[in-house]
């Protein structure tokens, strides 16, 4: 099965690297809802998901000869797409620059504290109540993977700001789901 | 703290959230609308390449024929090989440059004298020479690179007279001359009796004078003829002309508001084609579709006597009305605003007038872009240069941008579309030229036909051809410097 997708792959790729709008079409239906993820992930809300989703698949079609082979075509266009936020994050949201502001935190959710198991779910949707500052530097460090110091030049802060701010995001996102590291256990 | 990091890494791998439907419009139109930039950018970068050489093509033979008037260009350089060649012809040479020689020494000396006796240029300087003496013979005798431009101007004097300096003083003012000389000087392009000039250049004013007659007899005439690595008089091949075409333009296509549509919407409830009442048998003769044509061009022509190869480029712009008329009755009220309420998307259609209830006017544009190639055949040839000119050309052409009004059988209404089926498109054009010749200016003017024909994309099963055919005026004027 891998294998047929992985011949599925190169034809669309060969098929988008012509400009075919039919295998682009195809390469959008297949990868899109996992990619909209990703742009969930660091936008405030749906609309601006969306364009940058749409920023992001331009960028895919418009520099997909940049794509040398190495790895899979999904983890090269998550990274297009990662990298299009990063850029509407510093073209569109200043504020993330700015220093936080921890008076007013206050915690949301309403994770039952009683359970013991953390559904995939829950614990997504509690990454998603967590505030756009926190949910930035905790997707590009836990979930891209990026180091601090690769974070730090990223948003333009300074590396000890970056882990603590990544930190603080931890034990956010703890609170919301009530998280005990004893009973974790996912269904 | 280490488990909620993988929990959250796994959780975000599967993570997949349903992309909006409404997202993949945007992307594909974006990307069209890139493919198509990429392509007008293909074509302007062409344009102006090619714009920039014509015209530095232009310079170059505006420079070269403003010294070819008063100069000609011998080159003891090329002779090199031929010298080689055997000895025979290497005798031939060493007599030539003798006389050569010879003729420098003498018109080196006169003008010094005649440069130094008199302060004003332009009245005593008939003859200059610009070079270096102490070159130029070393490199004669090494028979090493050496360009002689001479410069040609003035009076007649019979042949073998050398005593150049006191027919110099005799020889008339001549603006030429003065201007030549006075730019020689203020301009300091040629060093002048300098130890290190590269290329010793001997200037001779006015081109019938007896220095004229001695270089020429001596030297230079022999040269041509004994040396063949003598250039001759060089000639541009081709010439740069800008053209200009205006003239009517009539839609020949019947099928926008043709027969088509007469049995679309034969008794529509809220709308009704304006050309065609609902017992229209013959609608071709309803509708008049007419407009504007104009062209701008840049041409190469190539200046062969019997055929003239073009290349060239072009700038399209045509704008032509659908008006529709309704003989019988005028349009109802309801009909025309259900004309105006006609949108497609967020656009509406170009623009609309009526004209007392009984036409519609819609009108359409189209610019495009496209390369020229073609020829021409002089037919008839007359006094003074003059010909007539048979010119037939192909234009393969891009659209840039359009607005055509269309119908849409679907929703019965009529939409501007800003999509064509097919952006290149292929123009055929004749023409008959007067060519006149005056006062060095080359001008052709006179009747050309074009037929156009591009596609419409009116929706995605149906598509509309269009044919244009224009008839105007072309004029067209060779560029010089």
């Amino acid at each position: 099965m891998a294998y047929i997708k992985s011949i599925d792959d190169n034809v669309l790729l060969e098929n988008c690297l012509l400009n075919k709008e039919w295998a682009q079409k195809e390469l959008y239906d297949l990868y899109s809802s996992e990619l909209f993820a990703i742009c969930c992930r660091y936008a405030t809300d749906y609309n601006e998901a969306k364009d940058i989703l749409q920023e992001g698949f331009i960028r895919i079609f418009t520099h997909l000869k940049q794509y040398n082979g190495t790895g899979s075509l999904i983890g090269w266009m998550k990274k297009v797409v990662v990298n299009t936020s990063l850029n509407y994050i510093k073209k569109h949201k200043k504020e993330i620059l700015k220093p936080l502001d921890f008076s007013n935190e206050s915690i949301a959710g309403n994770i039952d504290s009683t359970t013991s198991y953390i559904d995939e779910k829950e614990i997504i949707k509690a990454f998603m109540q967590l505030s756009y500052n926190y949910r930035i530097i905790l997707g590009l460090h836990i979930v891209e993977g990026y180091s601090y110091k690769e974070i730090s030049q990223m948003l333009s802060l300074e590396e000890t700001a970056c882990r603590t701010r990544v930190h603080r995001a931890k034990l956010r996102l703890k609170e919301i789901i009530h998280f005990d590291n004893n009973a974790i256990a996912i269904k | 703290m280490q488990d909620i990091d993988n929990i959250l890494l796994d959780a975000m791998n599967e993570h997949k959230i349903q992309a909006p439907t409404d997202a993949w419009p945007f992307i594909a139109n974006a990307l069209q609308k890139r493919k198509k930039r990429r392509i007008a950018w293909i074509f302007l970068t062409v344009f102006v390449v090619l714009l920039i050489s014509a015209g530095s093509l232009c310079l170059y033979n505006g420079d070269f024929e403003t010294k070819k008037e008063t100069a000609k260009t011998v080159s003891f350089a090329d002779n090199r090989n031929s010298i080689n060649k055997n000895e025979k012809n290497r005798e031939e040479e060493k007599v030539n440059e003798k006389i050569t020689q010879k003729t420098v020494d003498t018109i080196f000396q006169n003008n010094k004298i005649s440069s130094f006796k008199n302060t004003s240029f332009s009245s005593a300087i008939n003859a200059e020479t610009i070079f270096d003496k102490t070159t130029y013979r070393k490199k004669t005798k090494s028979r090493t690179s050496i360009k002689t431009i001479i410069s040609l101007a003035g009076e007649e004097v019979p042949k073998g007279n050398t005593n150049l300096s006191d027919k110099q003083n005799d020889i008339k003012d001549s603006e030429t001359i003065s201007e030549t000389i006075s730019e020689t000087y203020t301009t300091k392009t040629f060093p002048i009796f300098t130890e290190k000039a590269e290329t010793p250049k001997i200037i001779i004013a006015n081109e019938d004078s007896g220095i004229a007659k001695v270089a020429k007899e001596t030297s230079i005439e022999n040269s041509k003829e004994k040396q063949p690595g003598i250039k001759k008089e060089n000639s541009k091949k081709w010439d740069l002309y800008v053209g200009i075409s205006y003239g009517a333009l009539i839609v020949s296509s019947k099928n926008l508001f043709g027969n088509e549509n007469k049995n679309l919407n034969p008794n529509p409830s809220t709308f009704l084609s304006p050309t065609f009442p609902t017992n229209a048998t013959n609608s071709n003769d309803a509708n008049y579709q007419s407009g504007k044509y104009l062209s701008l061009s840049l041409l190469l022509k190539s200046k062969h006597k019997k055929f003239q190869p073009h290349l060239g480029f072009n700038l399209h712009m045509g704008s032509f009305n659908i008006q529709a008329y309704n003989a019988s009755s005028a349009f109802l009220a309801s009909q025309n605003l259900a004309i105006d309420s006609s949108q497609f998307g967020n656009s509406s259609y170009a623009s609309r007038s009526t004209i007392g209830g009984r036409q519609i006017k819609v009108k359409n544009n189209f610019v495009q872009i496209g390369l020229v190639a073609g020829c021409g055949i002089p037919i008839f040839s007359f006094k003074g240069g003059h010909k007539v000119i048979a010119q037939a050309v192909v234009m393969p052409t891009y659209n840039v941008a359009q607005s055509i009004q269309w119908y849409d059988k679907t929703s019965t209404r009529y939409f501007t579309s800003k999509k064509m089926a097919n952006d290149f498109n292929i123009t055929q054009s004749t023409a008959l030229l007067w060519q006149a010749n005056a006062q060095k200016k080359t001008v052709l003017i006179g009747p050309f036909f074009n037929f156009n024909y591009f596609k419409l994309n009116r929706n995605v099963n149906n598509i509309a051809t269009i044919y244009t055919q224009s008839i105007g005026v072309q004029f067209q004027m060779k560029l010089k410097k």
